[in-house]
């Protein structure tokens, strides 16, 4: 054991020495090769940063949006999105989700909708109101002018006319 | 002195059939309730029968009261509301409680003989019937009044 650690000692001392003396320029070019990498991705990634900004701004984008939307390739690719198994998928997945219903549930409660449903109502009913008002006045005239054409007796004189003050009989 | 249409017949038949439907709604809303309290109580076959005769004055007392109350205070009932409609005198001014009873008795005169009272809304220039004549009323278009 004493043999061993002797003989062993003084060669792996030099081995380690060895090993430092080699390793120690690599990784120093390696620090440096991988601040270069970092500071050039930085670099790299601001002046794609400032080109996306730049292509943003520009009108071509919309241009090119307006062009692939309007085209008739976007509508099969739509149509076909919507004829086939993943957006049935997906509307099943969001039906199935709890958070749809909570999400349906905010908006039915909200006052707006609720303020909305009331004046569409509100709305239907003065509508149906107003048609029954037209078609019983016209009701009137009618059954009116088939009594009187009936009994042989004169038209009622037509239009507003003026009130009575002497409450006289009919 | 100022510009009014008068209103026919069926329109004011229609007002009528919507204040019917609101008074036997109503009535049947109450007697119900009513009829679930009563239930609870073991009532003899006199007391059912007294019951009934109240009920049927109350409802008696609940269709002239909302004829009298709705003429003698906006003028028109609900149902005339509806169709804008609205009873006034016939100088144009709003009927008194007393003229609004004597217009309901009015009405039920008319209906007597075989509804023969209301004719005359067919006939006259003013479209008056029996009940508008007893009680010195006309019924016009509410947006004219």
């Amino acid at each position: 054991m004493v043999a061993r650690t002797a003989v062993s000692s003084p060669e792996h001392i030099l081995r380690s020495f060895g090993r430092l003396a080699l390793s120690a320029p690599s990784e120093a070019a390696g620090r440096a090769a991988a601040g270069m990498t970092s500071r050039g991705a930085s670099i790299a990634s601001r002046s794609a940063l400032a080109a996306t900004d730049a292509l943003l701004r520009s009108e071509f984008l919309d241009e090119l949006a307006d062009r692939v939307l309007d085209s008739p390739a976007a509508e099969r690719l739509v149509a076909r999105v919507i004829q086939g198994p993943l957006f049935d998928e997906a509307v099943a997945r969001l039906l199935e989700s709890e958070d749809l219903w909570v999400l349906i549930d905010t908006i039915a409660r909200s006052p707006i909708v609720a303020d909305a449903i009331g004046r569409q109502g509100v709305g239907f009913a003065d509508q149906f109101a107003d048609a029954v008002r037209d078609r019983t006045l016209n009701a009137d005239d009618r059954l009116e002018l088939a009594v009187r054409g009936l009994l042989r007796r004169r038209r009622r004189r037509r239009g507003p006319e003026p009130v009575a003050a002497d409450g006289a009989g009919p | 002195m100022r510009p009014v249409a008068y209103v026919g017949l069926v329109t004011r038949t229609v007002a009528f059939v919507v204040d019917a439907a609101i008074l036997n709604a109503v009535a049947a809303v109450v007697a119900a309730a009513a009829a679930l309290v009563l239930s609870l109580f073991p009532l003899g076959h006199d007391v059912r029968t007294v019951i009934v005769a109240v009920s049927g004055a109350l409802f008696f007392a609940w269709v002239i009261g909302y004829f009298a109350i709705f003429w003698a205070t906006t003028g028109q009932t609900p149902g005339e509301r509806v169709m804008q409609i609205r009873v006034t005198r016939c100088g144009g001014a709003g009927l008194r409680p007393r003229r609004a009873l004597v217009r309901i008795a009015g009405l039920v005169l008319a209906a007597l003989p075989l509804f023969a009272g209301f004719v005359p809304i067919l006939l006259n220039d003013r479209r008056r019937g029996f009940a508008d004549w007893l009680a010195d009323t006309v019924v016009v278009r509410a947006v004219d009044a």
